[in-house]
């Protein structure tokens, strides 16, 4: 299918084209445009998945069209098992986000808009194999964020939003120099991520060493890694529930992904150079996450820094080198797109009817709302890593690879394993527990609220049983990825 | 003597409607109907331009010349008058400053940026550059009951004065040198050996503080925000980017030719004035109050960008005038949409929540201003990645990385001005009322934007021709 890629990416646009057509008055037209366009965008991508060979690490559905010859870019697109996976997880969370989308009242016209723009260039990243092309998109997130926290975020949005960009800004010019001087460093010149993964070996070590670093840079604070992990629990808190959904959903991944598809393959060298040092940040993230949790009196804020915790894992499997460590790191990022959504659309439901998010206002929610409290326990279970769920099988392969080479390490890690399960009991605890905190009225759930749960839940459990389902996409690209090293 | 009618054609019919306006104004016209003149003559002249072909003859006795840079640079400055033009139709001018000279002005100054472009012989640039600057004076002043339009003109002239002299001085000192103003015998004479030492080293370095005051370089960038700000909008943007663009045609036409004796003093001063240039430029910006002298900053930034390309010498020439050719779209559809939303108070304060007021101006208002930031998709983000590149290529990591520190700094105050229309609460209540001239023009720089993003190739091909 040529173009089939392309189609995906820009669908999104065209959306926001016809968005823009529609008068600002017609809220419900709009919303109904969006969550249309971004089925459609789901759809196309089962389309993909279902066509996808299983049996090669190679790039599929290329598409390659010389775009500026003088400088040697290339529109060049492709999808292989390390990117199909987060393909899926940001048409699925991006379709769920817009549903979850009917708290927002304010200008709803320019917020699907930028919603849309965002949505492209999200997938763009996932997809991009010219480098120029993947800071185009990558960059292209950028301003729609902005806006999205910006305007639509809670009290202190201004500074968030600010914060937000500009610590992405600093990692991503940083990085820009970086795909210069990758596309120098390597004969002949080029900006195609498959030609230079193929000629890593030509750039001598030192200078390997200093580019993975300069990327590393720019994925660390997207990631976020300690202790470049600052804007995100302001971003978190200030920004609208499907915000939140999609920056801890798909947002998070673009740095990890960035990791796999760019740090490792490009830079083999630099990157056993430093996969002890990433391991230890690895570490630190997942027990210094887990317990900033736990200091936090805010909801939100709790699952931004559990986030930053299992973003932990993610380091870990990647710094482990090795096809478990790998596997554990897509199938971790994967679950925790899935389940912190969730999380955040839980949060979302409550603070819709609280308007609060302060812990200690919550309590007893379990007799009043008994199927939020279903919802939220499975959640909860699914991200502390009760085995069964999808999470334990990211944590577990992550964990795992890590010890084969670095078992100190993860017998380190375990903490944070301790500290994140008892985060998470905790949450339940005083959530759902106890005495009802005087407003007993919440009404429950509602079906739009559970319709865009219930996928959510699928997912976690069918991955959680059989986690084959997502692994075998990515078996063989994982392979050929440690291949390299 | 016909190739030199023929090639002269362009600016003859420029000069004929420039003198048909003066008369009509004279007898009361009203200025519409004079911007439409205006808008005949240039397009009129745009189509007169083949007749120049074919390219290579030697006219009006050597003092132009007929080169294909010349060529590309004249239709450039053609096309960017009539944004300018478009610009002043759709410009809610004061009832009381209302006057149709202003368009005897404009075509008047076209002509000497023409000539400028195609100079042969130093006599002629200094000639052109004169016209053009007094002209300049004029315009930048040309509301005479506005205190700031006075303070404007009366900055501009009197910095003016001092640039043009001293370039005039460095002219007399090559003519004392060599006996002729031809550039292209005494760039012959300079590649042959024959190197006046210190001498011309100081008569490069007058003629550059001459051209560096045109293109707004540090040091000579004092008077840039005071005059575009008392000056009126379309002749702020006439001058950020028309004019200043005629500061870099002849920086390459005066120095770019003789570049054997320009490489070590080229090699050591100009990376320095380039960097100065956007990080002061930059710095300024950032804490402006007044949108206006914001985008009049940031003028100077972009020129640092765009001589930053300059300083590597001929190799980076291409990303230069590729910055020149995508800076002529994006700065001119900032200043116009900045203009149409607010004509009179240029504060930041009266920008905000025009993103509501005025959606689609204020939306591509925000797309020239990222593009003035380099984001991408869009072609501001390609002519910084060209900069960049050519740079890294050069191996001067130096200016590579200046450049790259610089446009972060430059998003600051860039966004500022985006979250003030969408952000913010609404403070102003007009309502800006936007002529289709001015939808046509900002369309047009928008196109300018996302076309040279998509396809930059059509500017990058005639470039190749222009620097082989």
């Amino acid at each position: 299918m040529p173009y089939f890629l392309t189609a995906i990416i820009f669908m999104p646009l065209l959306g926001a084209a016809l968005i823009a057509l529609i008068p600002a008055a017609q809220v419900r037209s709009i919303r109904l445009t969006a969550v249309a366009f971004n089925t459609a965008v789901l759809a196309a991508v089962v389309v993909l998945g279902l066509n996808f060979n299983r049996h090669t690490g190679l790039m599929q559905c290329l598409e390659d069209r010389v775009w500026i010859p003088q400088a040697g870019i290339h529109y060049t697109l492709g999808v292989d098992g390390i990117s199909l996976a987060l393909v899926f997880l940001t048409a699925l969370i991006g379709l769920l986000a817009a549903l979850a989308s009917g708290g927002i009242v304010k200008r709803v016209k320019e917020y699907f808009l930028v919603y849309q723009v965002l949505m492209t260039g999200l997938l763009g990243t996932f997809l991009a194999l010219d480098l120029v092309l993947f800071y185009i998109f990558w960059e292209a997130v950028l301003i729609p964020m902005f806006f999205l926290i910006g305007i639509w975020g809670g009290p202190r949005r201004e500074y968030a939003a600010w914060k937000f960009f500009f610590y992405t800004l600093a990692g991503s010019v940083v990085m820009l120099v970086g795909i210069l001087a990758v596309y120098f460093s390597v004969t002949p010149h080029s900006f195609n991520m498959i030609e230079i993964a193929r000629s890593s070996s030509m750039i001598p070590g030192g200078v390997q060493a200093v580019l993975f670093l300069m990327f590393f840079f720019a994925f660390a604070i997207k990631v976020p890694v300690f202790p470049f992990h600052t804007w995100l629990p302001d971003a978190h808190v200030e920004a609208p529930t499907p915000v939140s959904v999609i920056l801890a959903g798909v947002l998070l991944k673009m740095g990890t992904y960035g990791l796999m598809r760019i740090c490792v393959p490009f830079f083999p060298a630099g990157a056993v150079l430093f996969a002890f040092p990433l391991a230890i940040l690895g570490a630190v993230n997942l027990i210094y996450g887990a317990f900033a949790a736990f200091a936090q009196s805010d909801f939100k804020k709790m699952i931004a820094y559990s986030s930053v915790s299992h973003m932990g894992f993610v380091l870990l499997g990647v710094a482990a080198l090795n096809v478990t460590g790998f596997n554990g790191a897509l199938l971790e990022m994967f679950n925790h797109g899935v389940i912190t959504g969730a999380m955040f659309l839980l949060v979302g439901v409550i603070y819709d009817r609280a308007h609060t998010r302060e812990m200690s206002a919550f309590g007893g929610l379990a007799s009043v709302m008994p199927r939020y409290a279903f919802f939220l326990t499975f959640m909860s279970l699914a991200s502390l890593g009760l085995p069964g769920l999808s999470g334990f099988i990211g944590e577990f392969l992550a964990l795992a690879g890590t010890f084969f080479r670095f078992p100190s390490i993860a017998a380190v890690s375990a903490i944070g394993l301790i500290a994140l399960v008892a985060l998470f009991l905790v949450i339940i605890k005083k959530v759902l527990w106890g005495k009802p905190a005087g407003h007993a009225s919440y009404p429950d759930m509602n079906a739009v609220e559970i319709s865009v749960m219930l996928p959510l839940v699928a997912l976690t459990l069918c991955v959680g049983f059989y986690p084959q389902m997502i692994l075998q996409f990515q078996t063989y690209a994982v392979n050929a990825l440690v291949g390299l090293l | 003597m016909t190739n030199s009618f023929h090639f002269v054609s362009a600016e003859l019919v420029l000069a004929l409607g420039a003198f048909v306006i003066l008369m009509a104004a004279v007898f009361g016209m009203e200025r519409r109907t004079l911007a439409f003149v205006a808008l005949s003559a240039l397009i009129l002249a745009i189509f007169r331009l083949p007749s120049t072909l074919p390219l290579g003859q030697s006219v009006l006795g050597g003092m132009v010349v007929n080169d294909i840079f010349g060529y590309g640079m004249r239709l450039f400055i053609l096309l960017t008058v009539v944004m300018v033009v478009l610009m002043s139709m759709a410009y809610a001018w004061p009832q009381d400053e209302d006057m149709g000279e202003f368009y005897f002005f404009i075509l008047i100054a076209t002509v000497a940026l023409d000539l400028a472009a195609c100079a042969g012989n130093l006599a002629m640039v200094y000639l052109a550059v004169e016209t053009l600057s007094i002209i300049s004076y004029v315009l930048a002043g040309y509301f005479k009951k506005d205190l700031y339009s006075t303070e404007a003109g009366v900055k501009y002239f009197l910095f003016g004065a001092l640039a043009t002299a001293l370039m005039l001085y460095g002219i007399t000192l090559v003519y004392g040198l060599y006996g002729t103003l031809d550039m292209a015998h005494i760039g012959a004479r300079i590649a042959g050996g024959d190197v006046q030492g210190p001498a011309l080293v100081v008569a490069a370095v007058l003629i550059m503080a001459g051209l560096a005051f045109k293109a707004s370089l540090v040091p000579f960038h004092m008077w840039v925000a005071d005059v575009y700000e008392g000056a009126p909008w379309p002749v702020a943007a006439f001058l950020s980017v028309t004019s200043k663009a005629l500061g870099f045609i002849l920086l390459v036409r005066i120095f770019f030719s003789n570049a054997v004796v320009m490489a070590p003093f080229w090699g050591c001063v100009a990376p320095v004035i380039a960097i100065l240039t956007m990080t002061i430029g930059n710095m300024a910006a950032f804490h402006q109050n007044s949108v206006k002298r914001m985008l009049a900053f940031s003028s100077v930034a972009q020129a640092g960008y765009i001589f930053a390309a300059m300083a590597l010498g001929q190799v980076g020439l291409t990303a230069a005038f590729f910055y020149i050719a995508v800076y002529a779209f994006m700065n001119m559809g900032a200043f116009a949409a900045a203009a149409f939303l607010s004509p009179v108070n240029a504060q930041l304060e009266a920008y905000r929540g025009l993103g509501r007021r005025a959606p689609v101006m204020a939306f591509l208002f925000s797309v020239f201003l990222l593009s003035l930031a380099g984001l991408p998709p869009l072609a501001g983000f390609l002519a910084k990645f060209f900069v960049i590149w050519t740079a890294v290529e050069a191996r001067d990591y130096i200016l590579a990385g200046a450049v790259v520190l610089n446009s972060v700094i430059g998003f600051f105050y860039y966004l500022k001005v985006i979250k003030a229309m969408y952000f913010d609460e609404q403070a102003a209540v007009h309502d800006p009322r936007i002529s289709w001239q001015g939808y046509l023009l900002v369309g047009g720089c928008v196109w300018g934007v996302v076309f040279l993003a998509i396809h930059p190739q059509a500017v990058l091909d005639i470039l190749a021709l222009m620097f082989v």
